[in-house]
């Protein structure tokens, strides 16, 4: 396998979809030595914009669409769609929560897995700070999680691999992630069904999960080099289409330019 | 306010001006490196700070994780707790041991036992919580059977906690946790271990610090939550307090917190001010070399512009008398004002000059016209008194009378000659003479100019004498006229200033380069010489060598002036190397043009080959004999020669080959050429020998001489060489021809009519004339040539004759009242061309200008005779006429 080079073209950005970038990167550095891609870690989709309005990167990769103000002069471009899902630690037996359980474990009024049907263990709720985007996409998507406040308990992570970390750390926790991120930790953690749907690509296309992030990438167009054009014409290649649905996602047309 | 601020000034303020934009931008850019490198520097410092309290926690986890192994591992802990286990007994006696426990750990405010449901069996911190099950992160993760460290959100605020399973076997009987609370005391343990002000913060509040109450209230928990959401650093300085504050998010343990570090930055400000201080010094010592650079260079670019100034100043008052207007403003602003006062004023100028020049060619033009007329105006009278005294020479004269009728001739030549000299000066002055580029026979016309002095020469008994360049081409182009011009103006110079002694002619071809020639006259003499003072102005207008000449030789001085014109107008110049009382030498260029396969008018026919003839040459000149040995020579000829009568005997008698001719000059001392021939002609063994003579005009031997000494031919000094080669095949038998044909028809003529002036033509002649004492002469003339002749006052009177009768000649004036001579020629032409003899016209006019005699001819007229005419030459031109073919 070609390892990246020391001015292989550096993709910065949001959290979330770091796990399958680095799945496409990976794919895409085996095709020539000479176009080799890097997906740092996470410094959040406001990282990556930063670095792409200050020219510091021709590339970055974000979970959420910029607003108008955030994307003058550059271009986004979606090209998947990752389900958000609650995720639980290694000793909770529960595999499905219902959307007002789910609010009640994380406003603290259930603290107990045993009133769920699970081990007499705390429930150690593990929440996301509120700027962030799968916590936003619950929020909007779940009614009865849009307007709880957190338990005091709980423990704020701010990045994708401290919810990882924590959730792994603490075996009767409960978080929340996107689906590929949750694949890349390769964990012993678990995604839970939400009312009964379990999240992955065919539940996200036909819409009956609709807790969804969608990934894309941002750069400004005159400042793209032949590498950068080259990766994202492989992600939106038949083989990056490949990678993305074994991550879990759902790949998303090209939008014209 | 315009005040009269030197450049100079203006140049060092604006040159000032700029060093000090530039070193301000370059402080400014300075300054906010050094900024850019102090919060580098603070950057680094905060993330090195962030580093030693991660690695602080660390130390803390270690020895609490150390406790907390050693605690779980007590024996009378693990009894007590596994009776109080199994019984529900013995926590007072857990509580006791606890207490006593607690103290003797170090730095821990945290010390908890919960038994295996998570309830609270003893607790040191408050509140006491006996039998509660808090929850707090860490005991039900230990009861699973890890040991975990963890910072909880317990009761008792925030702390950092280590949680440790107690075993009984393999069983786990409860959990013990030792730990600290993350307050100020806390804060403040680590800020002294980093040497900072720590604060610990979420994004909602400020957790724990170090800090005094009153500076924690300074700190921005808006910059905590901006450092979270863009998980970057973010940095405030404070100049006043010398502190920096950079507000940074990390990972510790297993939260993540805003840190606040407090920095004391006042080394580093020092060093900035330092730095700035060192800059504002640098600024002003670059302000003030700029200046002085500044100023040397406007002292070297002011002083020659300020003299520029001052020159244009002088120069518009010397010019023009006043000074330019001052209207204050800088050196260039002067410089412009002068400037614009000077072009003003010359454009001025020039308008007058324009305009003068335009008075000055009207005047000029004016004075032209005035010259054709006055041209006009003499030289009808001239014509008048010559031809009259022509006449009168041709009657019956006493001695006295004849004297008188010469003088007054000669007086009236003399005057001609001066009118000729003053228009074509002026002419060429004026411009107004264009030179012809015709092909001519270059050796023919030289010659014919120097033949034309032949009689002057003799009457003062010079010799003359020519000599052309055998390489010379013969077929040129230019202007014959002018060449000839040229010449007679030279030697009628030379003859004028030599009263004994020679004038020799010399042409030369020079340089041919590229079809053309550079011809150069010389006319050497052994006059008078000229002053080395005077000899500069001899070619200027009206000037001779000085007042005397003038009054002595008489002439308008013009001759040479119009030579120096004339040859600068053919391309080249004229130069004089004399010396007083031993004779001068003009020696002039000419450019011509060569002639190849052109015909030039009344050419030679080629001649037979002399190569090889012997001659021999007697003459007692010199130069005479030299030039003829020359000419000779280069025919091929074999020449000897003889400077007397005596030698040329001698030679005759020693020669080994007899000479096929001889060439004796008449006048020679002791023995002159006729005895010499006679001698000759007296030995038998000579008798086959040609006889050629050369004599000067004045001698005219008898054809009874010439035949008794038998003289192939007689040839007149100057010798003209075409003359001398006939002369000298004609007396070898080579080639039939006349002795003389070397010479032009008109000259020929020319003195043949001189010569027998009252000879008959008996020639019918319609004179149109219509001023009545040109007419009485013309008549007079006429008559002496026993011609008839018919007067018409004007053109149309000339019509009407010639419709009644025909003539041999027609003499027209050109300008009459009624139908002039052109116009009267036209008609007579138009009604020739249906078939009527055509009459020859021969054009009688006053006017010499250049162009009259093209006028004439392109009006039809075949002659031009131009007034005042001698009886010689209006013989030749009706003998020429008459004899010409229809």
């Amino acid at each position: 396998m070609a390892s990246a080079s020391a001015d292989a073209l550096e993709v910065p950005g949001s959290g979330s979809p770091e796990t399958i970038l680095r799945a496409l990167a990976e794919a895409f550095n085996v095709l020539d030595a000479k176009q080799q891609v890097r997906i740092p870690p996470s410094a959040r989709s406001v990282g990556g914009l930063r670095a792409i309005q200050h020219d510091e990167a021709v590339l970055a990769r974000v979970s959420r669409r910029p607003s108008a103000e955030q994307g003058r002069g550059l271009r986004y471009l979606p090209f998947a769609k990752d389900a958000v899902v609650f995720v639980v630690g290694e000793r909770v037996r529960v595999r499905n929560l219902g959307a007002a359980q789910v609010a009640d474990i994380f406003s603290g009024k259930l603290t107990e897995w045993s009133s769920l049907g699970g081990a007499r263990e705390p429930i150690r709720v593990i929440v996301r700070d509120e700027d962030e985007t799968t916590l936003k996409v619950l929020r909007d998507g779940i009614e009865p999680f849009r307007r709880i406040s957190f338990s005091p308990n709980a423990k704020v992570a701010y990045h994708s691999h401290e919810m990882v970390a924590l959730l792994d750390r603490f075996g009767s926790s409960i978080g929340f992630l996107s689906l590929s991120s949750l694949k890349g930790a390769h964990t012993r953690l678990a995604p839970l069904a939400l009312d009964g749907v379990k999240a992955d690509a065919q539940s996200l296309l036909s819409g009956s999960y609709p807790h969804a992030i969608e990934y894309g990438l941002i750069f400004k167009p005159a400042r793209l080099t032949a590498t950068a054009r080259s990766f994202i014409d492989f992600i939106f290649s038949e083989a990056g289409g490949r990678v993305l649905r074994s991550g879990g996602l759902l790949p998303l047309p090209r939008e014209p330019a | 306010l315009r005040s009269r601020l030197s450049l100079g000034f203006v140049i060092l303020g604006v040159l000032l001006l700029v060093a000090l934009i530039a070193v301000a931008a370059a402080y400014l850019v300075n300054v906010r490196a050094m900024h850019d490198v102090l919060m580098a520097k603070e950057f680094e410092k905060a993330r090195s700070i962030g580093d030693i309290v991660e690695l602080y926690l660390k130390e803390e986890v270690e020895k609490l994780e150390t406790l907390a192994q050693g605690l779980k591992r007590d024996v009378e802990l693990t009894a007590l707790l596994k009776r109080y286990d199994a019984t529900g007994e013995g926590r007072d006696d857990i509580v006791r041991l606890m207490a006593d426990l607690f103290p003797d750990l170090p730095d821990v405010t945290v010390f908890e036992l919960a038994d295996r449901r998570a309830r609270i069996v003893y607790r040191a911190q408050q509140p006491p919580l006996f039998g509660d099950t808090p929850g707090t992160w860490g005991i039900a993760e230990a009861l699973a059977g890890k040991r975990v460290s963890v910072v909880a959100h317990g009761p008792d605020g925030l702390s950092l906690r280590v949680s440790a399973p107690i075993m009984a076997g393999s069983r786990i009987i409860g959990v013990i946790t030792v730990g600290f609370s993350i307050d100020n005391r806390f804060a403040t343990e680590v800020a002294r271990h980093t040497r900072t002000g720590i604060s610990f913060a979420s994004e909602r509040a400020v957790l724990a610090s170090s800090l005094p109450p009153a500076e924690r209230g300074r700190i921005s928990l808006g910059l905590v939550k901006r450092a979270f959401a863009e998980d970057r650093p973010q940095f405030v300085g404070d100049e006043d307090s010398r502190t920096t504050t950079a507000y940074t998010v990390r990972n510790l343990i297993d939260e993540t917190f805003g840190i606040v570090v407090q920095m004391d930055s006042q080394a580093s400000y020092e060093q900035l001010r330092a730095n700035e201080s060192l800059l504002v010094r640098l600024s002003i010592g670059i302000s003030l070399f700029a200046l002085v650079l500044g100023a040397l260079l406007t002292f070297a670019v002011i002083r020659p512009l300020r003299r520029l100034q001052l020159r244009a100043e002088e120069t518009v008052r010397t010019i023009f008398g006043e000074a330019a207007p001052r209207r204050g403003g800088n050196e260039i602003d002067s410089l412009a004002v002068s400037l614009n006062t000077m072009t003003d004023k010359l454009l001025a100028h020039v308008k007058d000059l324009a305009h003068a020049k335009e008075v000055a060619v009207a005047a000029s033009e004016a004075k032209s016209m005035f010259l054709a007329n006055m041209s006009h105006e003499i030289r009808t009278p001239m014509n008048g008194v010559l031809g009259m005294t022509d006449l009168l020479l041709n009657t019956e004269l006493d001695p006295r009378q004849r004297r008188y009728a010469e003088t007054v001739r000669s007086s009236g030549d003399l005057l001609l000659n001066i009118i000729n000299d003053i228009l074509d000066f002026s002419k060429i002055e004026a411009r107004k003479v264009t030179l012809e580029n015709i092909p001519f026979r270059l050796r023919e016309t030289v010659e014919e100019a120097v033949q034309a002095f032949a009689r002057a020469a003799d009457a003062k008994g010079l010799e003359l004498a020519c000599e052309i360049d055998t390489q010379a081409p013969d077929t040129v182009r230019g202007d014959p006229m002018r060449l000839r011009q040229i010449i007679n103006n030279l030697i009628g110079n030379a003859i004028k200033f030599t009263e004994r002694g020679e004038v020799i002619v010399k042409v030369q071809a020079r340089a041919l380069v590229a079809e053309r020639m550079t011809l150069e006259i010389s006319v050497r003499d052994t006059g008078i010489g000229i002053e080395p003072a005077v000899r500069e102005r001899i070619f200027d207008a009206f000037s001779q060598a000085d007042g005397s000449t003038t009054r002595r030789y008489g002439g308008t001085g013009l001759g040479l002036a119009i030579v120096r014109q004339l040859t600068h107008m053919m391309g080249g110049e004229v130069q004089v190397e004399s010396e007083p009382g031993k004779g001068s030498t003009f020696r002039c260029t000419v450019q011509l043009a060569l002639a190849h396969g052109e015909a030039a008018p009344d050419s030679i026919p080629a001649r037979a080959s002399l190569h090889g003839a012997r001659v021999l040459v007697v003459d007692d000149h010199a130069a005479s004999r030299e030039i003829l040995e020359h000419q000779l020579s280069a025919q091929g000829m074999v020449v000897a020669t003889a400077a007397s009568g005596a030698a040329a005997l001698a030679t005759l008698a020693s020669a080994k080959q007899p000479f096929d001719i001889l060439l004796l000059d008449v006048h020679m001392p002791e023995m002159d050429g006729i005895e010499l021939a006679r001698l000759v002609r007296a030995e038998p063994r000579w008798g086959a020998v040609r006889i050629a003579m050369l004599s000067s005009v004045r001698d005219d031997a008898p054809a009874s001489l010439r035949e008794e000494l038998g003289i192939a031919c007689w040839l007149t000094k100057p010798v003209r060489q075409s003359a001398l080669l006939g002369c000298v095949h004609d007396a070898l038998g080579i080639s039939a021809g006349a002795a003389a044909q070397g010479a032009p028809l008109d000259d020929r003529a020319e003195r043949a009519a001189a010569g027998t002036a009252g000879g008959s033509l008996r020639l019918k002649i319609l004179l149109v004339e219509d001023n009545p004492i040109n007419s009485e002469m013309a008549l007079a003339m006429l008559g002496s040539f026993y011609c008839r002749t018919t007067v018409a006052e004007n053109g149309r009177q000339a019509l009407d004759a010639l419709a009644r009768e025909s003539f041999d000649i027609v003499l027209m004036d050109c300008q009459m009242p009624g139908m002039d001579g052109f116009e009267a020629t036209a008609v007579i032409r138009r009604k020739e061309a249906g078939g009527g003899r055509r009459t020859p016209i021969i054009a009688l006019t006053a006017h010499a200008m250049d162009g009259d005699e093209a006028r004439c001819l392109a009006a039809g007229m075949d002659d031009y005779l131009a007034k005042p005419f001698s009886l010689g030459a209006l013989r030749a031109k009706l003998t020429r006429w008459a004899n010409a073919p229809d």
